[in-house]
């Protein structure tokens, strides 16, 4: 069976693991992050006594 | 002609017997949007979309002490993902049903997670083997059972994956081969079958590709 024969193994396991690293900086560097909407908060007002 | 049943599987191309069939793996690559310009396109929107989904998902598992952990979990589903559905168009092959890949992916990410956990975490580890409440007359076995159940999850996780997508492309090239003997009308019936498995196969491809991500977060996230 063509899946179970232990061919160049070693190769095709370096293959892939450099195939995932690339992948996850891949995807590090495509994500758009997302901008959060802050609502307006109301200004405060402090009342205050005014006098020098 | 085949001249196996498996030889569907069988890596190796027609340019000088090279096995050039595994550059497949590199197709998901072409599909990930690249950002070339300030203003995402629609297709960056929608892969941010899916991996913001994802991200989600796997931050519940991970618990909060363990931010940015998700990235690799959804670059895994990524990578499984893009190699199981291409591998449903005619003549792209299928890189995840061999063992040699899903083992690549499962191994060193298992015996990464079981190294830090016993040499960092020990008796966290320990506690890990008896679940809570059983009676202590079991505790022995149920020992056992744990440390059984933890030496095989990379066989598992890799056999699973590339068990789910031999069977689905052997179904699709059994009835297939059958095609040339079959009258008009079994003809239409074989296609129509053909087409409801290849959606079946389609549902799989991604839900197998989830279920790897999403144990060997659960499998991560009880090591810490």
């Amino acid at each position: 069976m063509p899946q179970m024969a232990p061919l160049l193994w070693l190769n095709l396991f370096l293959m892939f693991s450099t195939t995932f690293i690339v992948f996850i900086i891949l995807n590090y560097f495509i994500k758009v992050p997302t901008k959060i909407e802050k609502s307006p908060s109301p200004l405060q007002k402090v009342e205050m006594n005014w006098k020098w | 002609m085949m001249t196996n049943l498996f030889s569907v599987f069988d890596p190796t191309s027609s340019v000088l017997m090279l096995p050039l069939n595994w550059m497949s793996t590199f197709l998901g690559m072409m599909f990930l949007p690249m950002l070339y310009w300030a203003m995402p396109s629609r297709w960056s929107l929608l892969w941010t979309l899916i991996t913001s989904t994802l991200h989600k998902e796997f931050k519940t598992l991970l618990g909060s002490s363990h931010f940015g952990t998700t990235l690799m979990f959804v670059s895994l589903f990524s990578l499984i993902v893009f190699n199981n559905f291409l591998g449903l168009l005619p003549y792209v092959f299928t890189s995840t049903s061999h063992l040699a890949m899903t083992l690549a992916l499962a191994l060193p990410l298992w015996v990464a997670f079981m190294m830090f956990g016993w040499i960092n975490h020990t008796q966290h580890m320990f506690a890990h083997l008896v679940p809570q409440g059983t009676p202590g007359a079991l505790m022995p076995f149920m020992v056992l059972i744990e440390t059984i159940s933890n030496v095989i999850r990379p066989g598992t996780l890799a056999v699973r994956l590339a068990a789910n997508m031999i069977a689905g492309h052997l179904l699709l090239t059994l009835l297939g081969s059958t095609g040339p003997s079959l009258s008009a009308t079994l003809i239409s019936m074989l296609i129509i079958g053909q087409i409801l498995l290849l959606i079946l196969e389609a549902a799989v491809a991604v839900i197998q590709s989830y279920v790897f991500a999403v144990l060997s977060t659960l499998y991560a996230s009880e090591v810490t």
